[in-house]
């Protein structure tokens, strides 16, 4: 029962993954519509590639959502045994990524890989804070030295520190 | 007899304890830019071009070679690793060298990919002194049309050895050439999906793509299957770090691959544009055709290793072959290695070898110092790369997601690669939860733009018939490659199935399980 349950979730998220590329791929097709097919040379026009690829992956796509719709799922390498939780938790990873890409603009390097390195290792290695807080430190004084020191990447300056 | 004595020359010229120095840095560094994710032999060369400008030209052109070649190994140990390929020629890499590591033999995958990549280097460095004139005619009748099939041959590779749905590996590809097609056509100048923004003009780069959905995606899929919470790591180190030697039958099985690898290498990387990516593909699919035990691919086979790995090699070397003698950089690393040439005042092509053979020949002759020494220095350090394995993925996690992260800011010191790194990790996971190709995607990302390009020139030439493709030898020659590549998998699959079914009639209940062609 628990496994046929899990099938049809299966195959409905894999359907809105398909239903959702399909969209993607006919507003890529659509914009590749209004590219020109040909030059006024009548050579190869900036629209024909897209054009084409936007045709044959739509087609592809459809084709591959009908064989779902009919129960005919490909399940990928985690497709049976994706927990029901896996969209929240990728929206989750996603969302602290964010607030890290954005805190390395407005902290700078040192500050935000610190404090990024020390949020997700107190989710994922919880309760040695001494250890996560060194290799965190350690993490970003490295790397804020190959990047920024040797390989003269010139991170942003953060608000507090110069680094 | 000529060939020896400009070698000798060659060798004489760059026997310094300066340009001995610039070779040893060159390698090591080269080896530490390919481990980091994203950083490959292109961004490489370009990050450490200003290093070299204290040098004389010789020494100079050694290094970047150097760090040319280090970073190509270097890539091979984040594809072993981490399934991280530092470039796209070490996607291929990554189908049985991560398998191998995790089933705890990542020491072992690493010196079969050290061995194979000095047997490559060798030979492309022996291909290039006495077949490099023979490979020069052949590449030079090449035109747009046989460009366009090469590319074509390297995705159809790809997407036949997919395992799984041969519609699914379509779809990744061509989902990957429609982020090629982002950014200013090249033939119109016409900007394409570019939504007015000046950053997407130059199109969406290879590098973060790549970083997002082989490295980052992955360790979020890890950490998404709560493989943390586990003493393990992505990668089963239960094998001695002192175990990094393969056993006799790894060593007979990786032998032949890299011998195969290694000439086909060369000649596909001496075609300019087809580079290490398609040979290192051909390369795993060959072995994959002719291999006894096909099932065993993808699973952690040491030749689905050495074959890729030497192919991939060789073709950076060979990939010298059009830049030296006709001034055409085969790939975008060597494109920057030209850059430096003209730097220094050198004009590659025909007339180098004449006007300047002491720094041509110098160049060869440091390609056999420069494998020896990727070749001890490997072995050297394979217990300090391989000892990554040991620590548990809580630890390793965040490491590289940071990592990801600067080195694709790196590149261009831009945050819309960032989002693209991220967006592509999430695709990345959709894709591998849903049965789609990330590599075949990243494949089709790079070969996009030739793909586009060589089509547009071959349909200006004839006027827009695809009649040409008949009429050249070359590319009927390639067309038949092309149906042989398709067709190859399928008519030894029927043959093994005919030839179990004739010796299983006895017994009809033992049905063997039997390989098909996509895995």
């Amino acid at each position: 029962m628990t496994s046929a349950r899990t099938n049809v979730a299966s195959a409905r998220a894999e359907a809105t993954f398909l239903g959702a590329m399909a969209l993607v791929l006919a507003w890529y097709t659509w914009h590749g519509f209004q590219l020109a097919w040909s030059t006024p040379s009548s050579a190869i026009g900036p629209g024909l590639f897209p054009r084409s690829i936007g045709v044959a992956g739509l087609a592809m796509t459809l084709v591959l959502l009908a064989r779902t719709l009919a129960g005919r799922a490909t399940s990928g390498e985690d497709g049976a045994g994706a927990n029901r939780h896996w969209l929240p938790l990728v929206a989750a990873l996603v969302g602290v990524y964010v607030c890290f890409v954005m805190l390395f603009f407005v902290l700078g390097a040192f500050l935000a890989t610190g404090l990024f390195s020390m949020g997700l290792l107190s989710v994922i290695n919880p309760g040695r804070h001494l250890l996560n807080a060194v290799q965190s430190a350690g993490l970003a004084g490295i790397l804020l030295l190959l990047f920024d020191g040797l390989l003269g990447t010139n991170f942003p300056s953060g608000m507090f520190l110069p680094f | 007899m000529e060939t020896i004595n400009y070698l000798v020359d060659g060798l004489a010229a760059i026997l310094t304890v300066k340009n001995l120095l610039l070779l040893s840095a060159g390698v090591l560094l080269g080896q530490i830019i390919g481990v980091m994710p994203g950083l490959g032999p292109t961004a490489g060369i370009a990050i450490l071009l200003p290093l070299t400008f204290n040098a004389d030209p010789t020494g100079a052109i050694i290094m970047l070679a150097a760090i040319y070649y280090g970073s190509m190994y270097g890539g091979t140990i984040t594809a072993v690793l981490i399934n991280t390929p530092g470039e796209s020629a070490t996607v291929a890499t990554t189908f049985d060298g991560y398998p191998m590591a995790k089933k705890g033999r990542a020491g072992q995958a690493l010196v079969i990919a050290a061995g194979a990549s000095f047997m490559a280097g060798i030979v492309g460095a022996v291909l290039i002194c006495v077949a490099a004139p023979l490979a020069t005619r052949v590449t030079t009748s090449f035109g747009p049309p046989e460009i366009f099939l090469l590319v074509l041959a390297g995705l159809l590779t790809l997407v036949v050895i997919i395992d799984g749905s041969i519609l699914l590996g379509l779809l990744s590809a061509l989902l990957g050439f429609a982020i090629a097609t982002v950014g200013l056509d090249v033939g119109t100048g016409a900007q394409r999906f570019t939504f007015g923004s000046p950053d997407l003009i130059g199109g969406i780069d290879f590098v973060p793509v790549a970083i997002g959905m082989f490295g980052v995606a992955e360790v979020l899929q890890a950490l998404l299957r709560g493989e943390h919470r586990g003493p393990g790591s992505p990668v089963d180190s239960s094998g001695r770090l002192r175990d990094i030697w393969p056993n006799r039958q790894e060593v007979r099985e990786s032998t032949g691959p890299a011998a195969r690898g290694s000439v086909l290498g060369f000649f596909v990387g001496a075609t300019p544009g087809a580079g290490a990516t398609i040979a290192s593909l051909m390369s795993y699919n060959l072995e994959k055709s002719i291999s006894k035990e096909p099932e065993r691919f993808g699973q952690g086979a040491p030749a689905g290793v050495a074959g890729p790995e030497a192919a991939n090699n060789a073709a950076a070397t060979g990939a010298l072959v059009p830049m030296l003698s006709l001034g055409i950089p085969g790939s975008s690393s060597t494109a920057i290695l030209l850059g430096a040439f003209l730097m220094w005042g050198l004009q590659p092509g025909p007339l180098l070898m004449e006007q300047n053979p002491e720094f041509a020949w110098g160049l060869i002759a440091s390609m056999f110092l420069g494998n020896v020494m990727l070749l001890l220095i490997n072995v050297f350090t394979i217990p300090v790369f391989a000892s990554i394995a040991k620590v548990p993925l809580r630890y390793l996690a965040t490491p590289i997601i940071v990592l990801a992260t600067y080195g694709t800011y790196a590149i261009n010191k831009s945050v819309l690669d960032v989002a693209v790194m991220l967006a592509a990790a999430v695709l990345g996971l959709f894709m591998r939860r849903f049965g789609m190709s990330c590599a075949a995607l990243i494949i089709a990302l790079v070969l996009g733009p030739l793909a586009e390009m060589s089509l547009r020139q071959t349909l200006i030439i004839s006027d827009g018939s695809l009649g040409i493709f008949l009429e050249r030898q070359a590319s009927v020659v390639l067309l038949a490659c092309l149906g042989a590549i398709f067709a190859l998998p399928f008519a030894i699959s029927r043959i093994r199935r005919r030839l179990s079914a004739s010796s299983a009639k006895p017994s009809e209940t033992d049905e063997p399980k039997l390989p098909t062609p996509l895995g």
